[in-house]
């Protein structure tokens, strides 16, 4: 089955408040989907419909073709799920945790020992497997957050912003495993970090105030709103002069002045139609008119500038 | 359910609980031992003992209950349980069972006083087995509801004070009944203010004036009719409803070594109805 997931016009109201507005995307196997969105944008009450610890007040969740009000038990043990407040019980060792989840999935009697050792190896808290969870640092008890979301192996991963409140040496091993685990499940994270969306995820989802912005790929979501090519180049010389030279190619749309970021250089960004390759024109005209080019690259537009525009333009923001 | 109730058991030793519950509570049914049944006193049957100490079970069960659900909740671990395969049913089932059984055991270790009292004279058993028997199901009876006030709140003191609260009340109704008005005038206006209520807690759920409006008509027609062709009806009608919620007074036929079984179904159900109000209060907080 190609489609893991299907939402269609999912509405969440908390009373008269609108937590989630007609939200509606399929999630595909194997793709890691990345629910990206400011604080309140509705990402973790997506997680919470899809997973089933909430319901929705309108439209339909299926998951691998069950419905989640019809069928939430099969749903449930497909899905493995880790908050954003990792659900673990303070006063249980590691160890302990671990096989209570294991027998919350029913998971068979013969296996959770063998289920246990696995997951706590993958997550590389083995060593920690007797001490009491409220003893942990945050990131260990993150690690065994993911651990408990692992156990019996789910087909979906849910992972609600699994690598906040983390070290940048932990965030960098959680995304590690969260690649391997793809692998072998399909998965889906929220966060409001776009380095991290950007880096795992092959679809973006973007959320602003309960609303569905936008899903497609990184490179779709960046293509989008670049609907121009942009160059950037380093000069010396009179800028203002290089840039009349460069305005008479043909296709350039206007030219921005980033400035002196280097003693006696200015920075240009070249803006042209999107068919138009000009950076030969941009270096014969410049090297016609004795204007030294000492940097020539593209300028792309980054997944932040493309999350800023698109939340800003659903807000009327310009 | 079977998952749960192993964690349950074992969370109450972990965080003193169940230790602090068994110790106070088993100190104290030893002080009224000693002071009832081993001091020459006139009316000295281990019933009487037994009689004492379901007050102060009542005094001690919130303990039992009041981090049941809240702690879960505050803690976000009902994420964990409410996202996994068992049902809400198993959940709550499992943490009423766990509490039951910690006071099982507790109520066990006291046999041991009848045990040493047939040492040294004789005891009617039949009287004493039928006690414990009420004891015993009077208690699940509380710790239903302390479970239920529990999947209220996310704040463990708000659920105990409460449990405490209602307990008491529950308790003492009886004796605040008997100041209630027994003419039949009350007795009316009292039925169309609790069918109004009950009304209202329909509004609540359909949110449909129309079919309110007409169950209130319906209700209160009813109920004018019945004051017009018999006043008698309503006559201590206040003192007969509020004494159908005392606990005691549904109790006190098994310290007499009185096995009725409408008093046992009636904790049954009392129990029952405090579980399926607390699997729907949770499953209701998953739709709003």
């Amino acid at each position: 089955m190609d489609n893991v997931i299907e939402i269609q016009n999912v509405t969440k109201k908390y009373g008269n408040t609108i937590a989630l507005d007609n939200i509606s995307i399929t999630i595909n196997e194997g793709d890691i989907t990345g629910f990206l969105g400011t604080n309140g944008a509705g990402k973790s009450t997506l997680m919470n419909i899809i997973t089933g610890y909430f319901y929705m007040t309108e439209g339909t969740v299926k998951v691998y073709g069950y419905d989640i009000l019809d069928h939430p038990e099969q749903v449930k043990k497909l899905i493995g799920y880790l908050p954003e407040i990792p659900p673990l019980y303070m006063d249980m060792s590691v160890a302990a945790y671990l096989k209570f989840v294991c027998k919350l999935k029913s998971i068979p009697k013969k296996q959770i020992s063998n289920e246990i050792k696995e997951k706590m190896s993958i997550m590389n808290i083995s060593h920690m497997k007797n001490r009491l969870i409220r003893n942990l640092s945050k990131g260990y008890k993150q690690r065994v957050g993911l651990a408990q979301a692992m156990i019996g192996d789910p087909k979906i991963l849910i992972l609600d912003e699994p690598t906040v409140g983390l070290d940048p040496m932990e965030m960098i091993e959680i995304r590690k495993t969260i690649k391997e685990i793809s692998k072998k499940s399909t998965i889906i994270l929220s966060s409001h970090i776009l380095s991290e969306v950007s880096a795992l995820c092959n679809k973006i989802m973007i959320m602003d105030k309960g609303k569905h912005v936008i899903t497609g790929t990184p490179d779709e979501l960046v293509n989008k709103i670049n609907n121009s090519n942009k160059l950037l180049i380093r000069i010396k010389g009179d800028s203002e002069a290089a840039s009349k030279y460069i305005s008479t190619i043909e296709g350039i749309s206007m030219i921005e002045h980033l400035g002196e970021l280097e003693v006696g250089t200015t920075d240009l960004v070249i803006h042209s139609n999107i068919e138009n390759d000009i950076r030969e024109s941009v270096s014969f005209v410049l090297a016609h008119h004795n204007f030294p080019l000492l940097m020539m690259k593209n300028y792309d537009v980054t997944l932040e500038e493309t999350f800023i525009k698109l939340t800003a333009n659903k807000r009327g923001v310009s | 359910m079977l998952t749960i109730l192993p964690r349950e058991l074992k969370s109450y030793f972990q965080t003193a609980t169940g230790y602090i519950f068994m110790i106070v509570y088993l100190m104290l049914f030893g002080i009224y031992f000693t002071y009832i049944n081993i001091n020459p006193t006139p009316n000295n049957a281990y019933t009487v003992t037994i009689e004492n100490m379901v007050f102060i079970f009542v005094l001690l069960s919130p303990l039992l209950t009041m981090k049941a659900l809240s702690e879960e909740r505050k803690n976000k671990t009902d994420q964990l349980l409410l996202t996994s395969p068992k049902s809400v049913s198993a959940i709550v089932l499992g943490k009423f069972f766990a509490a039951i059984i910690l006071f099982f055991i507790t109520l066990l270790i006291t046999t041991l006083y009848p045990i040493i009292l047939s040492f040294f004279g004789d005891i009617y058993l039949p009287t004493i087995v039928i006690a414990y028997i009420g004891f015993f199901f009077m208690g699940c009876t509380f710790i239903g509801l302390g479970i239920f006030i529990s999947s209220l709140t996310e704040n463990q003191l708000i659920a105990g004070v409460s449990t405490l609260g209602i307990s008491m009340i529950l308790w003492l109704v009886e004796a605040i009944s008997s100041r209630f008005p027994v003419d039949s005038f009350s007795g009316f206006i009292f039925l169309i203010i609790l069918a109004s209520a009950l009304n209202g807690i329909v509004y609540y759920f359909s949110k449909n004036i129309w079919l309110t409006m007409s169950l209130t008509i319906i209700c209160v027609g009813i109920l004018c009719a019945i004051f017009y062709a018999k006043k008698s009806f309503f006559e201590g009608m206040i003192k007969r409803f509020s004494d159908w919620f005392s606990i005691p007074l549904h109790s006190k036929d098994f310290y007499l070594g009185i096995l009725d079984f409408s008093d046992l179904i009636y904790f049954i159900s009392l129990i029952c109805l405090f579980l399926y109000f607390t699997i729907f209060a949770i499953e209701r907080r998953r739709w709003t």
